[in-house]
Formats: structure tokens, C-alpha cells, sequence
């Protein structure tokens, strides 16, 4: 790893400020599971590492009937996974956690740290946008609040200009009575990335579709809501027919990639069957 | 036999306290004091003339202490084939193909001065396909090679033509595996140091220290006696330390040599993929005669191994793939045409089973094939031809101990054959396959020898020094070595210190390879300790005044038969011989060379090991035929060992066999690009197993006693690993109708296979 | 340019010069010899090279030096306490779960840690903790035993 020069700061102003200073030059560091193995192999050679950890007030995550789910940049997907109302009102998100990298990567890594990596396979962005959640973007003079989806300028790489920060994320509460859920293919059950993943958040009313979410990983260049595929569903009656045509719809609106994991078609078909799935999962 | 006090114990390993504790040295965590680091420039390219190479600038660079290319390195090396220089001076044969080595002060300096080096290349055409290499006019990988041809080991027993015009049925198939690698988790290194006087030591983690002398001592013509090669505790082998050098291993020497300084050189994960060895790949095609009953009559298999650019063991493995498919079944038509072939790629080795496992899928596969097709159930067909005790097989194989129809009934009886046979579900399918392997082996024509050597020196106190030529890579030899020496003693394990992996203090053997430990090795010590033993009766039976013959010796005391009162112990015995006029030590050694015979040059026939090992696997799997995924549900694992000298260290292996050849079935695959450029180096994208995916494993051990090895014992290692890829295709064909020939059996190719069979519908 | 920092590892404290870029891993293992600590990949994925900061089991590879100041560094020699093995290092004996050693260290501490946040494991939670660190012998069927051997243990005591 290249030597470079590292910087504390104490408050998120300061972090900011020295981010901005250094431009591209720059790179922040929450939980370092993903910027230190991209150091390590030269794929990433910043000069200036900007450690966020001295700042306070960045590892709290909080949950209110009212605001709902706040989590700060420091936040490990450890503290996610045992977080009760995780698990109770954020079932895909809960879901995420526990399928993301090791027990000791989940220890170090966090949330925000694997939003900004803007991978399209990570485990966090899926679960995020079917629960609508908007970040909070401290920059050096401002501050603003992003929808996430807004987050993902291409693979690997984030919307935020130099200077900005991720500081916090917002799950609002979803809707009263909907279902939601995760699902990740990988060839192995532990330590990997998606082959392909699928998030969904359905309401149904009257047996009939009143509200549906779903977002796609790991099948474009970023993750993303498949809002043609949750169109053809809204106000229809729930049926396995609608839920295929829907999965369908889904796969059109995907453009995954051949790589090393898998080829684009079987990525297709992956996402067809699990994006089916998570729909019917939902109704259950 | 009397009953026995330690073989036959799980007892808790003897190296278990350092390891548990974080003690335990490997050859990684040595530094010594000025010691430097050590790497290697490689080619980009994967076939191309060196024109110049320019190390004036990294010379010059602070903190670089020594500059070779392969000027300063002329040696000629291999297992096989004398093929390999350890830096390239006229060609680079594929993308790794080392050209310079540098020695200097830290990591930092020793980067950029590899980055300065500058080497002119001009691109030859280059191969990378077998089937094309071996084609007229390819591109020659080495120039004296014509077709590229390294070796062609052939076996050709009996008439298989006649045997396939007199069959009733006669199948041919294709079967495809890919490059798997050791995942060594300690990575290959090394650490050279000459001392004032011209002495080399060399640090090295090597299956088999004393072969790495006897090679380093020929390339720089020193006396074996100015080499001392120590290997401290060692993170895993499966076969890559088997190679026993490498280039890095000659950079690091002659770069200590030159800088006057000691050298280590150590892979980071990503060498290690590629520079330390792998699985080759087999491209073969099997052909079996069989008749309405099952009766297997012949058998044919061809097999093109992609050598890579240099042979290290290729033409050894491709060999080895061909000598056991005559030793499995009954029929006595046996043909096998073996093609190991050079091409600009990197280059394969020997892993855990060294061919045998690759050729076993193809045959074994076939046959649940062909069960499918001619409508026999697979285990009756199995067991209708599995060879047995007292058979001299196709191959020349006599069977003292066989165990092998136990194994296929055990392995079947525990995973639930015949039950859910009967009621097969949707989804669900079942998969058994058998195999046989050697224990220790004779099969390098030129060299007539197999044999493990063993010192014991008894102490004043009664205590053992026991140095064995085995070195403990992890699989348990020391513990399993201990526990026969103080069984043929007498002595308690606690008293025995054993000593492995210094040229210095360790006997010459052929270390650890071949899954010969516990019986070559085992027999070397069982004879030492014999030894040992006499010479120790002899001294008490001065002293008590009674025919040694008459004494025992139980727990370190010496006591007459029937006469308790009358003892001694091992101690005193010891201080009787060697404290008076005239005395003498109890000092023992034993060469023990394996009681088998080099094969017929012309046939391949021969009676290649001193003991055949045998062992199925029956497995359960259900696939979920929307994504493909695959779940093995549970492996019933049966091993014919002779006997288990260690019943925990035992089961502990089959079961790590099974992790290793789910790792080869499933999920493990070097991939590499176009150029031979490898796309997944990391653990991420190179999956092994993790926990997770481990299923049940039943452990099944079959004691056929084996009256050669030590206490009836025979060789698990390697057998241990054979069978998962050809039990899961047949358990994945019966489950989805697809048999996938080509290794790894992925959840994408089961997507894929089910889609394309569904539009053909 | 090197700083100083202070880290306290098994209770004891070091002063070490270090680089920005310097990782835990390399702190224990070069500047302070503390080679029980295995490094296999050094890219996160193998787990080999777990210590435990305040408990919480990390890949010392992906932690800088410098994020470790002010906490608590438990490596595998500071598990043995007085030349008495942990009763975690005498089940990993008996019950046959070590082979070549290499990921023994981190298998212990992670035993360690989930242990003392969770008491009574199911197997499922123990394959989950143990999932992030591969062995290459083992087939984990006895590492898995020597857990619930543990874990057994320490529910008595």
C-alpha cells in the first residue's frame, strides 16, 4: 500500500473541509473493508486519507415510530444486524446485514462506507431503495439531503462532489402493513457478493397491489428500482400470472453484464425467478 | 495381537499445544537480523524472445542490494523434465515466466526496483489450446519438443478392441476438468542464508526437504553435506510442496549469495495462485465395453493434460491419472493413452491425488452414465465389478487388503440408498462413486525406490528422540508416527520428542507425498523402534538375568512375563548400557524401502505400491431447477485405511477430503484470460468452502487391515479427496436430467443446461 | 514519516513507529514479532488474520495501526493466561480441529468473541461467525465441535 498522508478530524465540517481541500486526491475512511483492500491492491492510490472515525456522533442508530431509522456514517452492519427494530421493520435491510461479507468484515465495515463505494452488487443500496431511504450530505459550507437512488453515478462510483460527505441515512417508516424482504444469489452461502439481488416491499389491500417497491443489484451499472415492472402490478389483483409478467418486466428492465460470476443470461434468468419470488414472499 | 495402548487412539496431536497457542513457527513468521527481501520480475507476455534486459537503473536504486537475471542463475531443474531454468535468458514461455530477481532492504524498494528493470521482448506466436498445440506447425513452446509433446504414458493391457467387439455395449464420453489450486493457507517462501564458511541453510516450507538438498546440491555443485534445509511447521502442502524448488527458490539463494546477506522471498496470495502450482486441467474421453449383466469388459481412456510451459510434474500426473483406472474393477482390457502437452500457460503440478482424481471423475461418471442408460442401479454395477482381496488387476496391482466393496455398502447404507431409491422426490437426486488409490507409489521410471527412513535415540531418562525423513504438513504424520513408535516401544507418547523437516537431523525419505506417512513412513519407524526395542530388552535382559525374549516392556518399565516383580525400567536399562567400561547407547535406524515393483516399460503393468487404499462416496443433493443452486444435502465418506491409527486425525482428513473435492466439484476455478492471465486471484472470486457450505459428512472408516503397512495401516490423504465430482454429477443427473461433463458443476451451467433442454422440448 | 503510537495488546503496552499506511497485521507481525497472528490473503477474504479490538473479533489486515490506539488488542498469545491453555484451546485439541494450524489463532478468537456476546449458540450462529474464516484441512466438521464443546463448557462453569 502507498504511504499517504492521514488526517483525524474531529468534526464533520473539518472532514469536509479537508476533503474539499484535497479534491480527487482525497479519500475518506468509516469502516476500510472496502477502501483499504482497494489500496492494498493499487486499484485505489489516494494521497490523502481522511479517517472519519474521531468524529462523534456518527455511530448512533436510532429508531422512532415517527422518524424512523436514522444511521450515522459510523454505523456497522454488526450494530444493524442486532439492532431489534432493524430486524422488525426493516426485515430486508436485517436481511442484507446478516448476508453481508464475514462476522469480522460486518464488525468493521459500515452501511454508508458500502453505499459510497457505489458497488452495483453491494448488500446495502437494494434494501435502501425499496425502503426509500435519503442520505444526509454534509459538504464544506452545506448541507443536503439526497434520495438515495440519487446516490449511484455508475460502478464504483458515487454522485457526491469533492468536499461531501455521507453523514447519516434515513429509512422512513414504511407503510403500514407491507411486506418486504431481500434476496441474494452468490454461489456461496457466506463471504460473497451478489450474483444477482433483488428487494422487494409490497402492500396489498383488498387482495389487490396498493404499493409496490422493488429494486435490482447486481444487473446494471447501478443498483435500481424497477419502477416498469412495479407498475404493471399496481392495482392488480395479486396472482402468480401478474407477479411473473411482473418479473418479466423486471428483466427487461435490466442490462446486466457477463463477468467472472456469471454470464448476462443467466443473470437474467436469476433475476426473473428471485425477483418472482420476492414478490410472492411478500404475499406469504 | 496384544491389545494396543496407542495405535487405534484418537489421540490429541503432538503439535497441537503450539499451534493452538499461536506458537507455532512457519517458515513465514523466520527473519533473521539483515536479512533482505526477495522478488521476482515476470513477463507480461506469454510467449516472446528476450532481446535485452536493462537492470543498470535498479542497481542503482538506494537500498537494492543485488541484481541477478539468468546469467547469474544456469541451472537446468524439474521433477520430470530438466525443462526449467529459474530465470529466463533466451524466451519467456508464459505470462509469470520469471527474467530478474532483486534483493533489497524492505518491500518498498524492492517494488520500484522491480519496476525498473527494462526487458525488450519481441512477441512469438504463441498456444494456448492442447488440441492446437499438438497440431503441425504450432508454435513450439520449447524448440526440442516436437508437437509440444512432453510425455505420452501409455498402458496397454489385454485386447480392449476385443474386449469392446465382445461387449454387448460399448459407451464413449467426454469429460473436461478445470485448473484447481492448493490454497496453501500459508503462502509458498522461503529464506536463504550462506554462512562465512560457504555453508547454505536454507528455510523452506517443502513436503520434502531432503529431495530439495539433493537438488540443490547438484545445481550448486556443493557437497550435500554444505546444505542444510530446514522446515519449520508448515501451512498446508497438498502436493504443491512437493515440487521441492522453485525459481524463487533458486532467486532467493543465489540473491542471498550475492548481496552476502540473508534473503526471503515470499508469495502474497495472488503469486501464489499462479507460481505455486496447480490441478492441471485433463481434456479425456472414456470408452467402455459392457455387457446386459453389468460386467464391465473393457475400458480405454484418452487424456490430454495441459502441461502448461514447463512439466514439473505434468507428465507425472498424466501418468498417474492412467495407472489406477486398471486397479478399480475386475475387467482386465485395459488401455490408456496419456498426452501431456506444453502451451504458453502457466504451468500445473502435483495436488492431493496428482491425476488420479481428474481421470476418476471421467470413468466414474461414465459409469453412473452408463447405469442410466442400460438400466442398472449404480451401486449394484459398482459392486458387481469392484475388485477385491488376493485380485492381481489389470493395472498389475496384487491386493493384499481391499476393502472396497465395504466402502460402496457403508458409504450407501449411511446416505440412504436403498430407501430413497425406492422413493425418489422431485428435485432430489443421489450419487455414488468409488476409487482406489496408491499408498506411496514406484512409478518414475529410472528410480526402483520408495522408502521413508527413521533414527531413534533413547535418553538417559528413558525419553525418545524419534527423527523421521516425513515431514508434518499439517495431516497428522507426527502424531500418527509417534503413536506407532511408543506402541512398538512401550514407552508413553509424552516421552517421545519427534523430530521432522532438518536435512540435518532427519534421515533421507521422500517426505510427504503420495499418502505414504503413516505406511512407508510408519515402517520406517516401526523398524527403527524394533530396533530400538531389542537393543533395549538385550540391556535388561544383562541385568535381570532373563531371556529377552521373556520380557515386556509397558509404559517405560521392563518386566519379566508372568514375574511382574522383576523389572526394570527403560531409564535404568539405558544407564546400565552406557555407564560402565565399555558400554554402549541404544541407537537405532531404519531405511525401509516400500515392497513394490517398477511397471513393464512396454505394458504398464507393475505392481506400483506397497498398498492400494479404497473409499467411496455417496451423496444426496437437491436442486432447485429455477436458479440452479445446487444444495448437497449430506456425503457419506468411506475410507479403506488398513487400520486407523489415529481415528480422529483420520476422520478429520476425510472430511477435509471432502471439503477439497466439493471445492473442486462446485466451486473452485483458476480462470484465465486469453493471454493466460489470471482473472480471479483473490478469495473472493476463487471460492473454497466456507463453513456454510459445508454439508453433513459421515465419516466411515474401513479397517481391511493391510498385512504390509504398520499394524495393517495404508494411505488416507490423497483417496480421501477422490470421489465428490463424480458422486454430485450423478446426483445432479438424477435431480435434473443433466449430466455436466465439464467441471465445475456450477448453478449456471444446471440454469443453463435445464433452459436449453426445455427449448429443445 | 513515521509517528509514534501506543497500542495495548494482551494487556501490555508498545510504543511503535509507524507509517500512516501501516495496517495492524504488519504492527504485530514485523515491528513486534507477534507471529501468531496468520496472514493468508491479506485481503479480508480469509479471516486468518482475526484479532479481537475491545473484544469485537476484525480482520487486523483491514484495521490502520493508528485505528487501534486507546483500545484493547487481543492476539492469540494473550489467550493462554498464565501458561494455562483457555478452555476454547483445549476443546480445539481434543476434538481434533486442528490440522495445519494456520487458521487455529483466528478460529480460537472468534470462538472467543461470540462466546462472550452469545452463551448459548445455535449451530447456525456458529456457522455464521465461523464463515468468515477459511480452513483449507479441516472440512470445519471438528472446528464446529470444539465450538459447541466450548460453548458446553462454559455454560457448566
Amino acid at each position: 500500500m502507498k504511504e499517504f498522508a492521514l488526517y483525524e478530524p474531529t468534526s464533520l465540517k473539518e472532514a469536509c473541509a479537508l476533503l474539499a481541500q484535497h479534491g480527487d486526491q482525497a479519500k475518506a475512511l468509516a469502516g476500510g473493508t472496502d477502501l483499504l483492500v482497494g489500496m492494498k491492491a493499487g486499484w485505489l492510490r489516494p494521497e490523502v486519507v481522511v479517517n472519519l472515525k474521531k468524529i462523534d456522533g456518527l455511530r448512533d442508530i436510532s429508531f422512532s415510530e415517527r422518524r424512523g431509522l436514522s444511521i450515522g456514517a459510523l454505523v456497522t452492519w454488526t450494530q444493524i444486524l442486532e439492532h431489534p427494530q432493524v430486524a422488525e421493520h426493516y426485515p430486508a435491510l436485517h436481511q442484507a446485514a446478516a448476508s453481508m461479507g464475514s462476522y469480522q468484515v460486518r464488525n468493521l465495515g459500515t452501511l454508508a462506507g458500502n453505499l459510497c463505494h457505489a458497488s452495483p452488487a453491494a448488500n446495502g443500496p437494494v434494501p435502501l431503495l425499496i425502503y426509500e431511504a435519503s442520505c444526509l450530505i454534509q459538504g464544506p459550507r452545506s448541507k443536503r439531503t439526497l434520495d438515495l437512488s440519487g446516490l449511484f453515478a455508475g460502478p464504483q462510483k458515487n454522485a457526491l462532489a469533492p468536499g461531501e460527505l455521507l453523514s447519516e441515512i434515513f429509512l422512513p417508516v414504511p407503510p403500514a402493513g407491507s411486506k418486504s424482504l431481500y434476496l441474494k444469489f452468490a454461489q456461496r452461502k457466506a463471504m460473497e457478493l451478489a450474483t444477482v439481488a433483488v428487494g422487494s416491499l409490497v402492500q396489498v389491500k383488498k387482495d389487490k397491489f396498493k404499493l409496490v417497491r422493488l429494486a435490482l443489484g447486481a444487473v446494471g451499472p447501478v443498483p435500481f428500482r424497477a419502477h416498469k415492472a412495479e407498475k404493471v402490478l399496481l392495482d392488480q389483483a395479486a396472482s402468480e400470472e401478474i407477479m411473473r409478467r411482473a418479473a418479466q418486466v423486471a428483466m427487461e428492465e435490466s442490462a446486466p453484464i457477463s463477468d467472472l460470476r456469471a454470464s448476462a443470461e443467466y443473470r437474467r434468468g436469476l433475476l426473473e425467478e428471485l425477483t418472482y419470488r420476492a414478490l410472492r414472499d411478500c404475499l406469504a | 495381537m496384544a491389545e494396543l495402548r496407542y495405535v487405534g487412539k484418537g489421540l490429541p496431536r503432538v503439535d497441537a499445544l503450539e499451534k493452538v497457542t499461536g506458537q507455532a513457527m512457519y517458515t513465514l513468521d523466520l527473519t533473521l537480523p539483515n536479512m533482505l527481501y526477495g522478488g521476482l520480475l515476470r513477463s507480461p507476455l506469454p510467449h516472446a524472445r528476450i532481446l535485452s534486459i536493462d537492470t543498470g537503473k535498479a542497481e542503482r536504486l538506494l537500498g537494492v542490494k543485488a541484481v541477478i537475471t539468468g546469467k547469474d542463475t544456469p541451472y537446468t531443474f524439474g521433477v520430470s523434465h530438466m525443462d526449467q531454468t529459474p530465470l529466463q535468458t533466451e524466451k519467456v514461455r508464459y505470462v509469470g515466466d520469471a527474467v530478474a530477481a532483486v534483493a533489497a532492504v524492505d518491500q518498498d524498494v524492492l517494488a520500484e526496483a522491480l519496476s525498473l528493470i527494462q526487458v525488450e521482448y519481441q512477441e512469438l506466436p504463441a498456444v494456448f489450446d492442447p488440441h492446437e498445440a499438438m497440431q503441425e506447425g504450432a508454435p513450439l513452446v520449447h524448440e526440442d519438443k516436437p508437437g509440444n509433446i512432453a510425455s505420452n504414458p501409455r498402458y496397454d493391457i489385454g485386447d480392449v478392441e476385443k474386449a469392446f467387439r465382445e461387449a454387448d455395449y460399448v459407451f464413449e464420453d467426454h469429460f473436461e476438468t478445470q485448473r484447481v489450486a492448493h490454497v496453501c493457507p500459508e503462502p509458498h517462501n522461503n529464506l536463504a542464508v550462506w554462512d562465512a564458511s560457504g555453508k547454505l541453510t536454507f528455510y523452506y516450507c517443502s513436503q520434502m526437504p531432503s529431495v530439495t538438498r539433493v537438488q540443490l546440491s547438484k545445481a550448486f555443485n556443493l557437497p550435500e553435506s554444505r546444505i542444510r534445509v530446514v522446515t519449520n511447521t508448515v501451512g498446508g502442502g497438498f502436493g504443491s510442496r512437493a515440487t521441492s524448488k522453485f525459481p524463487m527458490d533458486f532467486a532467493a539463494i543465489v540473491l542471498a549469495k550475492k548481496s552476502g546477506r540473508p534473503v526471503k522471498i515470499a508469495y502474497n496470495r495472488a503469486d501464489e495462485f499462479i507460481h505455486s502450482t496447480f490441478r492441471h486441467k485433463f481434456i479425456m474421453t472414456v470408452k467402455t465395453g459392457i455387457n446386459r449383466d453389468g460386467t464391465i469388459t473393457g475400458r480405454h481412456v484418452t487424456n490430454i493434460c495441459d502441461n502448461g510451459a514447463y512439466s514439473d510434474y505434468g507428465p507425472v500426473v498424466t501418468n498417474v491419472g492412467g495407472a489406477l483406472q486398471g486397479t478399480l474393477y475386475k475387467f482386465m482390457n485395459y488401455k490408456y493413452d496419456g498426452y501431456c502437452v506444453y502451451t504458453n500457460l502457466p504451468y500445473g503440478g502435483a495436488m492431493r491425488g496428482i491425476g488420479n482424481p481428474q481421470v476418476h471423475y471421467a470413468c466414474e461418471a461414465q459409469l453412473s452414465m452408463i447405469a442410466e442408460r442400460i438400466g442398472l442401479d449404480p451401486l449394484e454395477l459398482r459392486l458387481k465389478n469392484a475388485v477385491e482381496t488376493g485380485d492381481e488387476t489389470a493395472s498389475g496391482a496384487i491386493l493384499q487388503s481391499c476393502g472396497l466393496k465395504e466402502c460402496l455398502t457403508q458409504a450407501a447404507e449411511k446416505i440412504g440408498w436403498k430407501e430413497k431409491k425406492a422413493n425418489p422426490e422431485p428435485n432430489r437426486g443421489l450419487g455414488i462413486a468409488c476409487g482406489v488409490h496408491f499408498t506411496g507409489v514406484r512409478l518414475s521410471p529410472g528410480i526402483d525406490a520408495d522408502f521413508a527412513g527413521a533414527t531413534i535415540t533413547v535418553n538417559d531418562d528413558g525419553s525418545v528422540n524419534l527423527a523421521t525423513s516425513c515431514v508434518e504438513i499439517g495431516s497428522g504424520s507426527s502424531t500418527v508416527l509417534s503413536q506407532i513408535c511408543a506402541e512398538v516401544l512401550g514407552i508413553g507418547l509424552d516421552k517421545i520428542n519427534i523430530i521432522c523437516g532438518d536435512t540435518e537431523t532427519c534421515p533421507m525419505g521422500w517426505g510427504s507425498r503420495a499418502s505414504r506417512n503413516t505406511a512407508v513412513g510408519g515402517m520406517a519407524v516401526q523398524k527403527a523402534a524394533e530396533d530400538a526395542r531389542t537393543q533395549i530388552l538385550a540391556l535388561a535382559s544383562q541385568k535381570l538375568e532373563i531371556h529377552p525374549d521373556d520380557l515386556e516392556i509397558k509404559e517405560g518399565v521392563i518386566t519379566a512375563k508372568g514375574a511382574p516383580d522383576r523389572s526394570l525400567t527403560v531409564a535404568e536399562a539405558v544407564r546400565f548400557g552406557r555407564y560402565r567400561q565399555g558400554g554402549t547407547a541404544v541407537m537405532a535406524k531404519a531405511h525401509w524401502d516400500a515392497p513394490s515393483t517398477l511397471a513393464d516399460p512396454k505394458t504398464g503393468r507393475g505392481n506400483f505400491s506397497m498398498a492400494f487404499s479404497f473409499g467411496a462416496k455417496a451423496l444426496e443433493v437437491e436442486v432447485d431447477p429455477a436458479t440452479g443452486r445446487i444444495n448437497v444435502l449430506g456425503v457419506a465418506a468411506s475410507q479403506d485405511l488398513g487400520k486407523a491409527v489415529n481415528p480422529l486425525a483420520v476422520k478429520g482428513q476425510v472430511e477435509g477430503g471432502v471439503h477439497m473435492g466439493l471445492g473442486f466439484a462446485m466451486y473452485e476455478q483458476i480462470m484465465l484470460d486469453e493471454q493466460g492471465r489470471m482473472k480471479n486471484p483473490y478469495l473472493l472470486d476463487y471460492r473454497i468452502p466456507t463453513v456454510m457450505d459445508m454439508p453433513p459428512v459421515i465419516p466411515i472408516l474401513v479397517e481391511s487391515q493391510d498385512p504390509v503397512g504398520p499394524f495393517g495401516a495404508k494411505g488416507v490423504g490423497e483417496m480421501a479427496t477422490i470421489g465428490m465430482p463424480e458422486a454430485l454429477i450423478a446426483a445432479v443427473a438424477e435431480a435434473t436430467g443433466l449430466w455436466i461433463t465439464d467441471l465445475p458443476i456450477t448453478p449456471e451451467k444446471v440454469f443453463l443446461g435445464l433452459k436449453a433442454k426445455k427449448a429443445a422440448e | 514519516m513515521k509517528k509514534m503510537i501506543s497500542l495495548n495488546i494482551n494487556g501490555e503496552s508498545y510504543q511503535v513507529a509507524v507509517e500512516n499506511r501501516r495496517t495492524l497485521l504488519e504492527v504485530l507481525r514485523e515491528d513486534l514479532k507477534l507471529t501468531g497472528t496468520r496472514v493468508m490473503c491479506n485481503q479480508g477474504d480469509c479471516g486468518s488474520c482475526t484479532v479481537l479490538l475491545d473484544g469485537v473479533a476484525v480482520n487486523s489486515c483491514l484495521v490502520l495501526a493508528s485505528d487501534a490506539v486507546g483500545k484493547q488488542v487481543e492476539t492469540i498469545e494473550g489467550v493462554a493466561q498464565g501458561g494455562a491453555l483457555h478452555p476454547i484451546q483445549e476443546e480445539f485439541i481434543a476434538k481434533g480441529a486442528i490440522q495445519c494450524g494456520f487458521c487455529t489463532p483466528a478460529m480460537v478468537l472468534t470462538t472467543k468473541a461470540l462466546l462472550a456476546a452469545n452463551p448459548d449458540p445455535t449451530e447456525e450462529d456458529i456457522k455464521q461467525t465461523v464463515a468468515g474464516t477459511l480452513c483449507r484441512c479441516t472440512g470445519y466438521v471438528r472446528i464446529i465441535d470444539a465450538i459447541k464443546g466450548a460453548a458446553a463448557r462454559r455454560k457448566e462453569s
